[in-house]
């Protein structure tokens, strides 16, 4: 095998890289690893919030033990965190489920389909990507509270069955998926929901994996929307529950740090699972071929 | 089985431009009709048109004598092969063939027994289970036809589908497809802008030009009798020689004006029809393959022309020699495979075989 010259400077700037790089994942994963870290400490460790940080110490006495995981334990059963989980579940898993069914009919219309206006509508799905959503807040709660939603699950869930961005990525998507098989399938007799059932959504299976795993992060760690759309404590959501977690002593950091760990591990599951698919979905949809 | 008939149908997408300008098209049940014609002359529109997947602007199709104008294609009974053979990447071969079928919900045996006839008769039966990314171009081109055959359609339309093949494979399909008509006996209608499958397969062929049929009759009766300059251009290769002329009239009967010699045309052509034309501007036509091998010494007698050769293609058991006579380049299809460029060449004309065309229209005389 022939390899190729290198000269000095090649070697530099590969070094600066991986210095570059290795800070980067350690300013990433130092909140993570604090995280984890304190949520396997007991309560009579840590006095203030200096304690969490980690020293020598804390790795040097660091063992994991049944009894260290006492604080999931504790974190689990106390209060309403398992209602909360509960629901975060439901809101998630329905909100996800709206964006499969709704996005993908948006996306295969405006793919499609010719119509008047269509490419007006498509310029506000994008506009709509750019407003956030401290500003639309006031009008949803308005809507909300007119259709009598106010402190429910659904608050949480209709105003994000239909996405923006699930549009503009499976519009994208569908536009590179060739219109001959469309044909094909019309002439075999497919209507159009059949074509987007049969033919679309399996080719789409990359942009359907970003599309899932997109939805669900967003949606697991909506805290503004059940902030001011919920009141009650049956109706609370993991971010929400989380920012509030106080026991009779005050802030319960051990507790508080066990609650995020738990809180996390589905989302990090789930996308380990779509690892795969998210890199291939976001470059496919990028090129035609 | 079925006929289908076009009439006076017309396709525009702006209101302004005719893709297909008003066409009339009679096919017979079982024939196989071949649409052929260079890119943009309509020949895919019409046959979208038919498959329904193209709205008719104008004018009536009938498939087995009912009007299917606004029929959607399901309701039509046909079957379509595309260019790209568009197979569900993500079905195999069973499932891609079986679509259809469970679409219209037909039993599970009867799928299971159609796919299999279909696949015996297209040998596929050892790649039911593969994917199409697994199949060569052959084979997948095979499951088109394979999905289209399940269905037992009245008609079937082909959409260039032998375009992505190499040239030895496509040989091989043509072949293959002519047989397969015979074998199932349905109407075929057939899109191409090759000429040679064309020719090979059609039982009669529509040729086509800015949105309108030039002709449509027998392959042979195309070659032999083009109704116009483009028809007699477009079929053969390399293309009909043609010259710009004038008729004119003398005791003995009708000359033409050919690269400065005068000549006789043959009793043919000795009709009242030419009355018309005396002294005006015609075009005489000749194929490549229509002069006369110089060592034929009965034909001697015969005009000859002349030029220095500039290119020359040697096909192996025949050459084409472009020459320049009168500045005008004539092509000559020959078995002398000796010439080389920059020699002489002169050769002889067969004038039983020059084709008359109008100087305006450009129709056959």
């Amino acid at each position: 095998m022939i390899e190729p010259i290198k000269n000095k400077n090649f070697y530099l700037q590969r070094i600066l890289l991986y210095i570059f790089l290795t800070t980067l994942l350690i300013i990433t994963i130092t909140p993570f690893l604090i995280m984890v870290i304190t949520s396997f400490k007991t309560t009579d460790n840590i006095a203030g919030l200096r304690d969490i940080l980690p020293s020598i110490e804390t790795f040097k006495n660091f063992k994991i033990s049944r009894e260290t995981f006492k604080n999931y334990i504790e974190a689990w059963n106390d209060g309403m965190f398992g209602k909360y989980f509960y629901n975060t579940i439901i809101v998630t898993l329905l909100v996800i489920l709206g964006n499969l069914i709704f996005d993908t009919m948006v996306a295969y219309a405006l793919s499609r389909k010719e119509f008047y206006g269509k490419k007006l509508i498509f310029l506000f799905i994008l506009a709509r990507m750019m407003i956030p959503v401290q500003v639309l807040i006031i009008p949803v709660f308005i809507l909300i509270k007119q259709l009598n939603l106010y402190d429910t699950l659904t608050a949480l869930i209709l105003p994000n069955v239909v996405q923006g961005f699930g549009i503009f990525l499976m519009k994208q998507y569908f536009d590179g998926i060739p219109k001959s098989l469309d044909e094909a399938a019309i002439i075999d007799g497919a209507s159009d929901f059949q074509i987007l059932r049969y033919i679309l959504f399996p080719i789409a299976k990359p942009a359907i994996a970003v599309l899932i795993i997109n939805t669900a992060l967003s949606t697991w760690n909506i805290f503004l929307m059940p902030l001011i759309l919920t009141q009650s404590v049956e109706k609370r959501v993991l971010g929400l529950g989380l920012a509030l977690y106080k026991s009779q002593y005050g802030v319960d950091y051990v507790h508080s740090m066990a609650a995020s760990t738990i809180a996390v591990l589905p989302i990090l599951i789930l996308f380990l699972c779509f690892q795969n698919y998210i890199v291939s979905g976001l470059t496919k949809g990028a090129v035609k071929t | 089985m079925a006929d289908v008939v076009l009439k006076n149908v017309s396709k525009s997408y702006d209101k302004k431009n005719l893709i297909v300008d008003n066409i009339s098209l009679e096919i017979k049940d079982k024939e196989f009709v071949i649409l052929v014609g260079p890119s943009g002359c309509g020949k895919t529109t019409t046959l979208r048109m038919i498959a329904g997947l193209e709205q008719i602007t104008a004018g009536k199709l009938y498939i087995n004598g009912k009007c299917v104008n606004d029929l959607p294609p399901k309701d039509r009974d046909i079957a379509m092969v595309f260019q790209n053979y568009a197979l569900y990447p993500h079905m195999n071969v069973f499932e891609n063939m079986a679509f259809g079928l469970k679409l219209r919900k037909y039993e599970k045996k009867e799928i299971e027994r159609r796919v299999m006839e279909a696949a015996e008769i297209l040998e596929l039966k050892n790649y039911l289970y593969h994917k199409p990314k697994e199949l060569s171009g052959g084979q997948r081109q095979r499951v088109a036809v394979g999905r289209a055959i399940v269905r037992q359609p009245q008609v079937f339309l082909f959409d260039e589908p032998l375009s992505n093949l190499d040239a030895k494979l496509r040989v091989q399909m043509r072949a293959e497809l002519s047989k397969l008509h015979k074998k199932l006996g349905v109407t075929m209608i057939y899109v191409t802008h090759d000429q040679v499958e064309a020719m090979t397969m059609g039982d009669r062929i529509a040729v086509m030009h800015k949105g309108k049929i030039q002709q449509f009759d027998t392959p042979l009766n195309i070659y032999n009798k083009p109704s116009n300059k483009f028809t007699a251009g477009f079929i053969g290769s390399p293309s009909m020689n043609f010259v710009e002329s004038k008729l004119l009239k003398k005791d003995n009967g009708y000359f033409i004006d050919f690269l400065g010699a005068e000549i006789k045309l043959p009793n043919k052509f000795q009709n009242e029809k030419l009355e018309k034309y005396i002294n005006q501007k015609i075009i005489v036509g000749i194929r490549p393959e229509d002069f006369i091998e110089p060592n034929f010494q009965q034909f001697n007698n015969n005009p000859k022309i002349k030029g220095i050769i500039e290119i020359t293609e040697q096909m192996g058991a025949e050459s084409y020699y472009y020459f320049r006579c009168n500045d005008k380049m004539i092509v000559v299809r020959t078995r002398h495979l000796s010439l080389k460029i920059s020699e002489k060449i002169e050769v002889t004309l067969n004038l039983e075989k020059i084709h008359l065309f109008d100087g305006i229209t450009e129709e056959s005389i």
